[in-house]
């Protein structure tokens, strides 16, 4: 008896041990890149642009620059991946063909990023003539997470109970509209908690970017979706291989990684603050 | 073929169904009668359930499945070619066995579908009220429309989807085991509403409670196995059944 608790007892240190580990591994990452960065954080910092050959001065140009890529991408991978999931799980008819798609959004989601990036670079910038600019780097972007939030977009359309599909339909109302007035209203809070991933993703980026739209420099703000923009990732990358004095940077390195993570933490705040809404009414 | 007494409005003409290679339902030929009530009674599985879903079309959602022979609703096959199922769908309505309003308010439940059928009511107020008083749900709910459905007992729930598929106006209303879920009293109130409503619809339930079928139906249909049995009079199925299967079922010796 005595050995069965001792057992049960090791058994859930190590669970609890592992939880552990991964919060302090959390915890540790967010508290170097604090530690390092806070020095450089004042309002200058993320008001004005870089000066000095990027050695002083802020980051502006680069948080806007990367809010606006997000920004991109989300319009592009939202509307086309949710279009997607819905033709899979409501209209295609369950099958090969079916299966075939989905094996391959599954390799698109193995893809490593700087392939995106080379796809981007060979058909959006030169091949569409897009050039460097945030349009290209947007809808690179897009295609990355688009498998992110196919699969969640299936996964919320799946948990919407198929008794309101067939009460919608046995009412003589189509298909589209039970699809565009039952069912994607109650898939849409889960199909926002699973696109945070991909925001986040997104956000975080550098590969997919580099040759699709990030600027080395620029100070000045994008007037089109034609420009080139500085974004937080690859301003990070710049500064720590290529800059003009690497190792006095490495405080503004810092403050732009801690810039990059609360702006990807504010890109999908607000996905949740939007997701809590819809589920008020949300009770089945 | 059975022929009943009345003006006929469905007529199956040697319907077979299958989901694939299983075949459900064979060889079943009848007619529904016109404001009557017609039981389906029959061990699990035996079909009734899918003959409900033939009826409407519900059956065409699942792949792989396949009809064969003729439905006539009020003289046209609904399995020709040109005929729309939305359209069908609209004079044919369902009730399903668990209660499954839309999580939406009370309101909006009942005009969801005459909003999105575009059928050009001019004065939604009266038609939500109207199909709330059908299904006898109207004292209960009047001061609280716009509250979800979600909030209300099941047995409410089951007449919001009641007055739901009343609110099309369809001629025919299909129920499967809409009391199943229920306690004996919301049964007892649902039971009461079909009475009521057979005045102006014809009503098609499938019930697995033999009691119910002989309080509140008309005609009684028997399946076993994809077959239709027998098929006759309440009264007469109940007291004198011609087949020793429909005999045996009812007195409960098998199923």
């Amino acid at each position: 008896m005595k050995w069965r608790y001792f057992k049960q007892s090791v058994f859930f240190s190590l669970v609890r041990a592992s939880a552990l580990i991964i919060t302090l591994a959390l915890g540790g990452i967010i508290f170097y890149i604090f530690y390092n960065g806070y020095s450089v954080i004042s309002w200058d910092f993320i008001t004005k642009p870089p000066t000095d050959s990027m050695t002083k001065g802020g980051i502006m140009p680069a948080i806007i620059g990367t809010i606006y890529l997000t920004l991109g991408a989300i319009a592009i991978g939202l509307p086309l991946g949710i279009a997607s999931a819905v033709y899979l799980t409501e209209y295609a008819r369950q099958g090969k063909v079916v299966r075939a798609i989905k094996i391959g959004i599954n390799c698109l989601a193995g893809v490593p990023s700087v392939v995106f990036g080379l796809f981007g670079l060979g058909f959006f910038v030169i091949f569409l003539k897009f050039g460097s600019s945030i349009l290209a780097g947007s809808l690179t972007l897009g295609f990355l997470i688009l498998p992110t939030i196919i699969g969640a977009s299936e996964e919320a359309l799946k948990s919407v109970p198929q008794t309101f599909r067939e009460a919608s339909l046995s009412l003589g109302v189509s298909k589209w509209q039970t699809t565009y007035r039952i069912v994607l209203p109650n898939a849409l809070s889960g199909i926002l908690t699973g696109s945070i991933l991909g925001i986040g993703r997104a956000a975080g980026e550098t590969a997919p970017i580099m040759f699709t739209a990030a600027a080395f420099f620029t100070s000045k703000l994008p007037g089109s979706v034609f420009d080139e923009v500085m974004a937080l990732p690859y301003h990070v990358y710049v500064l720590s291989t290529a800059g003009t004095n690497i190792e006095a940077t490495r405080p503004i390195q810092f403050g732009t990684v801690l810039v990059l993570v609360a702006v990807v933490l504010g890109i999908d705040l607000i996905a949740i603050i939007i997701r809590g809404y819809m589920r008020r009414n949300k009770r089945w | 073929m059975v022929v009943m007494g009345g003006k006929e409005i469905i007529q199956l003409d040697d319907v077979n169904f299958y989901y694939g290679e299983c075949r459900a339902l064979s060889n079943i030929s009848m007619k529904f009668v016109k404001n009557k009530v017609t039981a389906h009674i029959g061990p699990s599985g035996c079909g009734k359930s899918t003959l409900l879903r033939v009826l409407n079309r519900m059956n065409d959602l699942i792949d792989g499945t396949k009809v064969e022979g003729k439905i006539f609703f009020e003289g046209k096959n609904i399995y020709a070619p040109d005929v729309d199922p939305v359209e069908i769908r609209r004079k044919i309505g369902m009730v399903f066995q668990k209660p499954n309003p839309f999580p939406k308010t009370i309101y909006n439940n009942i005009s969801y579908g005459p909003k999105l059928a575009g059928l050009g009511v001019e004065d939604m107020d009266t038609l939500v009220e109207q199909s709330l008083r059908q299904a006898v749900l109207w004292d209960e709910v009047k001061n609280i429309l716009n509250k979800s459905a979600m909030n209300l007992s099941g047995g409410q729930q089951q007449r919001l989807c009641i007055a739901r598929a009343l609110a099309m106006k369809p001629d025919v209303l299909l129920m499967d085991e809409p009391t199943s879920a229920l306690d004996p009293i919301s049964t007892a109130k649902i039971e009461e509403l079909i009475e009521a409503l057979k005045k102006d619809y014809t009503i098609i339930i499938v019930t697995h409670n033999m009691q119910q079928a002989a309080r509140i139906s008309d005609e009684t249909a028997f399946f076993y196995m994809g077959n239709l049995i027998e098929y006759n009079k309440t009264e007469k199925i109940f007291t004198n059944p011609d087949m020793k299967q429909t005999e045996d079922y009812i007195t409960g010796r098998f199923g």
